[in-house]
């Protein structure tokens, strides 16, 4: 790992507990954590350990309850809302476990979408452009109830390609997915990483999976510990 | 993000929200409330221009005196020197006779143009007032009687050519005489026809137009002149617009507009929270695609506006269709043509209906704020945080002011909503009291009993609403029925089949043995009734400003010339309630009048009758029933009181089926008496009450639409809960039978409890109607107390039905995974 390469990730002393009627429940209480730009990074961990927390925390999506998350030397948290909201479109994509794309767009609206909202100019181009590169070009027209599981993660990753983040959040891109889809939804999410030189910070249970990113994480009993 | 772009997101969700049930719902809600709150205001708008004679040009004059006795010549000299323009009208209502047709009209005779407003013509006419021996009558006069312009009509002893057909004419009065079709005649006419006997009810009225100042003037001097029984009247002061029938029945179906305007509110606030949670992932999405929550709330402020922006569209024409069928229905009793509404009216409804919809939407999207990126990651949908109410009463209390603004009246809207939300709350929790007590009762003893409980247990808080809503809607249709159509058959039906049916007036003394023999060989029973008309002016010697209290002086019995009359005997149709009848120097008083003006047995009144003061001392006290249809009295003397001073007599006798034969004999003999047919009058009473009841049926009709609507939407908020109930159920092994037994259980239950609330708040309702308004026997309706449960039954089945569809076995059970 090039250490002199820019620390876009960096997650310090953070810890996360919730309160519940049965009491305070800590999930983790020291988490140090850094990433750096063009890493892809797995977090695997049982069901319940807080990784989809983890996650959160480290998108800027949550706050820690102590400790802190610097994106790109940001702390999203000290931000208004509408610079967060500039820096989640500038800097930041996600691909979810349900795909999530709107049911009244179609695949080509959906990727443009996140490109309209920066006022991006040629947003239709570059939307097709992204739609042709993960093998949609036939099918821009099409709503998302038209398409295949497979098809709409391929729109999914489409759209969090399309406005070129720093960041690429993945929460399960392949649970939704039967085994050989996903192995090709996988094979396209990490050729695109590798082009456009992304960072990609992915949560999974798959270890094969796990394996295929640069480093593999593992959250348990509240401890972040590095399996590779 | 650019305006346009997330203008054109907002239309395209506003679009494909269609397929979500609480969108649907606002939409038909918001319409709702356009259509009535446009269409109240332009009718309203419309029926108040033509009624409420507002202007000078309506109301003939800037300043108008009137009486029922002839007026001082002497204002006119002093009109004259103020510079003021003006003119004298003496009107009275008689038969019109063409031939064999009769009918009751209303005669206006001007000695000079109106100083305000012109009679406007159908022809070509440039002579300001009718030529002598001719009239211009309304299109009613033309149409009942038959007629064409250049035909004859006989009026009192005089026949009048038909010059002109009226289109619109300024002072054309209130009240139940302006309901009359109108004939307008040259001043120099009316004593020829013979009409105006000294028993014959004249109105004479004086206007005066002209500079502000000079009319201030005028004022001053004609009040400081005011005689007994004389009114003013001026643009400022124009009291009798608020007595018009109409404008009353207006009133009542504004505030029949402002139950549908909460119910369509709720509607709308429910169908808008639904909303927004439904909305909460796709928020989320946005969000995490970098939408700011300004972004946000734009995006779906810019959706709102653009169903506003539909509904507007769509709620005005629907309005306006109402409008004409309603200005229809009121064609014949509204004067013809109805000024257009101003064309800000019709957007009472677009304003109103944003009014709600920003009020209930800023608080309720704003909670959008809320939805965070997490729950796309960890993949469940998280709840709204519903908790915080502030905004709701800040935006209920807005949207009052609004709606208030909008009646017109801030008080009445207040004690309305109040009375509404009371009576609401109170109704709801005595349904819900109910099926909880019904439900406990069932548990042990049907099947699904103990599943209906925990049903019932779960949803009161729904029952409380949707049990007030469909029982006061159901309540309010049955009493605008009954009230106006059943009561007044039930109290045709109820007179005696010999109840006299038409009244002869203005019979002058000459006359008088004619019309009693004819009467006597067409074998009528009737009995000849002096009119002497007089004025109560001192009791026990002492002014009424002395010897009565100032409640007492309010009454209207002495703000108006009296009818007295004298009789040897008590009359069939009276009750002695005490005292004794006495034939010399006395009076017998009707007991409410006694009673209301102070006056006991052994009190002396003085009358002044044509300017000679009669006494006599009160010996006897009278029950009057005054729907007998018989001449009755507040006064009546013994012959030798009144004895020397000019009668005009009246009768009344019932007429069957040799009516038109028996009228026009005496129409004939005796042109100048004014027969009135009661039938005519309780059919034109009969067909005023018949066309408020369809138009108050129209806006019921919208109104029971937006309840409706509540009903559904309230319905399907626990949607989620009750699809979890029964796929449940039906994955432990209940049938999918059991399941749709259990809601249609539920569904007659509540829909039973509604029906009977309200049939109890219908029979209570009409209690004091019958017994107050009508003075009729009170009885139940065990027609309605079938019809109203059965249908609310009916109703919460079939909404439940299209609300919640049954799913099957792998549906549930697909349905509870998802849910995992």
């Amino acid at each position: 790992m090039d250490k002199t390469m820019e620390k876009v990730i960096s997650a310090q002393h953070v810890a996360k507990h919730f309160h519940t009627q049965a009491g305070s429940l800590e999930l983790f209480s020291n988490i140090n954590l850094d990433i750096h730009q063009g890493e892809s990074v797995a977090i695997v961990g049982p069901s319940g350990t807080g990784k989809s927390t983890l996650l959160s925390l480290l998108a800027g999506l949550d706050q820690p309850s102590s400790g802190s998350v610097l994106l790109k030397n940001t702390d999203l948290n000290k931000l208004d809302d509408k610079s967060r909201a500039e820096f989640r479109n500038r800097y930041i994509s996600f691909v979810f476990q349900a795909f999530h794309l709107l049911p009244d767009l179609t695949a080509l609206q959906n990727v443009m979408l996140p490109l309209q909202i920066r006022n991006h100019a040629q947003a239709e181009q570059e939307a097709t452009n992204w739609l042709q590169k993960v093998g949609l070009g036939k099918r821009l027209g099409h709503k998302p109830s038209e398409l295949s599981g497979g098809e709409q993660q391929r729109v999914a990753i489409a759209r969090s390609f399309a406005t070129q983040p720093a960041l690429l959040f993945a929460d399960e891109p392949t649970g939704n997915l039967d085994e050989h889809t996903g192995e090709q939804i996988i094979n396209q999410l990490f050729g695109l990483n590798q082009e456009q030189h992304t960072t990609l910070v992915l949560i999974t249970h798959d270890s094969a999976l796990a394996k295929r990113c640069q480093r593999a994480l593992r959250l348990h009993n509240g401890v972040l510990e590095e399996i590779s | 993000m650019v305006d346009s772009i997330v203008l054109k997101m907002a239309l395209r969700q506003a679009i494909s929200c269609l397929k979500l049930t609480e969108w649907r719902a606002l939409i038909i809600a918001l319409i709702m409330a356009v259509t009535i709150a446009s269409l109240m205001a332009v009718l309203g708008d419309r029926i108040e221009k033509t009624l409420m004679r507002q202007g000078s040009a309506l109301l003939g004059g800037e300043l108008i005196l009137s009486n029922s006795r002839p007026l001082s010549r002497e204002n006119l000299s002093q009109a004259k020197q103020l510079g003021l323009e003006y003119s004298e009208v003496t009107q009275l209502a008689t038969m019109a006779n063409s031939g064999d047709n009769f009918l009751l009209v209303t005669i206006r005779a001007l000695s000079w143009p109106y100083p305000r407003g012109a009679i406007e013509l159908e022809q070509n006419i440039t002579d300001s007032l009718p030529g002598t021996g001719e009239v211009w009558a309304e299109a009613g006069v033309f149409e009942r009687l038959n007629l064409n312009v250049g035909d004859s009509i006989i009026l009192g002893n005089k026949r009048f050519r038909l010059a002109g057909l009226i289109r619109s004419a300024p002072d054309r009065g209130r009240g139940f005489i302006s309901f009359n079709p109108q004939l307008v005649m040259n001043h120099d006419d009316i004593f020829d026809t013979g009409l105006m006997g000294p028993g014959a009810r004249m109105r004479y009225r004086q206007l005066f137009a002209g500079e502000p100042k000079a009319i201030m003037q005028m004022e001053s001097y004609l009040n400081s002149r005011l005689k007994t029984g004389e009114r003013l009247t001026s643009l400022n002061n124009d009291e009798g617009q608020q007595n018009s029938a109409l404008t009353k029945a207006s009133s009542y179906l504004r505030l029949g507009a402002l139950f549908a305007l909460l119910i369509s509110a709720m509607t709308i606030f429910l169908s808008l929270r639904r909303f927004t949670q439904s909305q909460n992932t796709r928020a989320a999405l946005l969000k995490s695609l970098g939408l700011s929550n300004q972004q946000l709330l734009r995006l779906y402020l810019y959706q709102l506006g653009s169903a506003w922006l539909f509904c507007s569209i769509v709620g005005v024409m629907l309005a306006t269709l109402f409008e004409m069928l309603g200005l229809n229905l009121l064609s014949t009793l509204l004067p013809q043509p109805v000024p257009s509404a101003s064309a800000i009216t019709y957007l009472s409804g677009p304003i109103l209906g944003g009014a709600i919809l920003l009020c209930m939407g800023l608080p309720t999207l704003y909670r959008l704020k809320q939805s965070n990126p997490i729950q796309l990651i960890q993949g469940q949908s998280e709840a709204l945080n519903w908790q915080k109410k502030t905004p709701y009463l800040l935006a209920g209390g807005l949207l009052l002011l609004f709606t208030s603004s909008y009646l017109n009246n801030l008080t009445l809207t207040l004690s309305l909503t109040a009375t509404l939300l009371i009576t609401g709350s109170i109704l709801g929790w005595i349904g819900a009291r109910v099926s909880l007590t019904i439900a406990r009762f069932l548990a042990p003893r049907h099947r699904l009993g103990n599943l209906l409980l925990s049903r019932v247990q779960q949803q009161q808080r729904w029952y409380r609403l949707q049990i007030p809503v469909i029982c006061l809607l159901f309540a309010l249709l049955s009493i605008n029925f009954i009230a106006l159509n059943d009561l007044l058959s039930r109290w045709q039906q109820q007179l005696p089949e010999d109840t006299p049916n038409h009244f002869l007036i203005n019979i002058q003394d000459w006359e008088k043995n004619e019309v009693e023999s004819l009467l006597q060989n067409k074998q009528i029973n009737n009995q000849l009734w002096p009119i002497y008309r007089g004025r109560l002016v001192a009791v026990n010697g002492k002014p009424l400003s002395e010897a009565l209290t100032p409640e007492q002086l309010a009454q209207p019995s002495l703000k108006r010339e009296l009818n007295l009359t004298s009789a040897t005997k008590i009359p069939s149709h009276n009750k002695l309630v005490s005292g004794e009848w006495q034939a010399n120097n006395s009076v017998s008083i009707e007991e409410k009048e006694a009673e209301e003006l102070g006056l006991k047995i052994g009190d002396s009144v003085t009358f002044d009758v044509a300017g000679e003061k009669i006494s006599a001392q009160i010996n006897s006290i009278r029950r009057v029933r005054w729907d007998s249809f018989q001449p009755n009295f507040y006064f009546i003397f013994s012959p030798d009181v009144l004895e020397g001073l000019t009668a005009s007599y009246l009768t009344s006798f019932h007429l069957g089926e040799n009516s038109p034969e028996v009228s026009r004999e005496l129409i004939t003999q005796f042109p100048t008496l004014t027969l009135i047919d009661v039938r005519q009058l309780l059919e034109q009473i009969q067909q005023l009450l018949s066309r408020l009841s369809l138009l108050s049926s129209l806006l019921m009709l919208l109104t029971t639409t937006a309840g409706l609507v509540l009903l559904y939407v309230t319905l399907t908020q626990e949607l989620e809960q009750r699809r979890f109930e029964n796929s449940l159920l039906q994955t432990l092994g209940a049938s999918a039978k059991q399941c749709r037994h259990l809601d249609r259980l539920e569904m007659g239950l509540i829909g039973a409890i509604s029906g009977l609330l309200a049939v109890l708040i219908a029979e209570l309702s009409l209690w004091p109607i019958h017994q107050q308004l009508l003075q009729l026997d009170v009885t139940l309706h065990p027609l309605l107390w079938l019809i109203l449960p059965v249908s609310s039954t009916l109703l919460f089945l079939l909404v439940g039905a299209i609300s919640h569809r049954q799913q099957s076995l792998s549906e549930s059970y697909k349905f509870l995974l998802s849910r995992q």
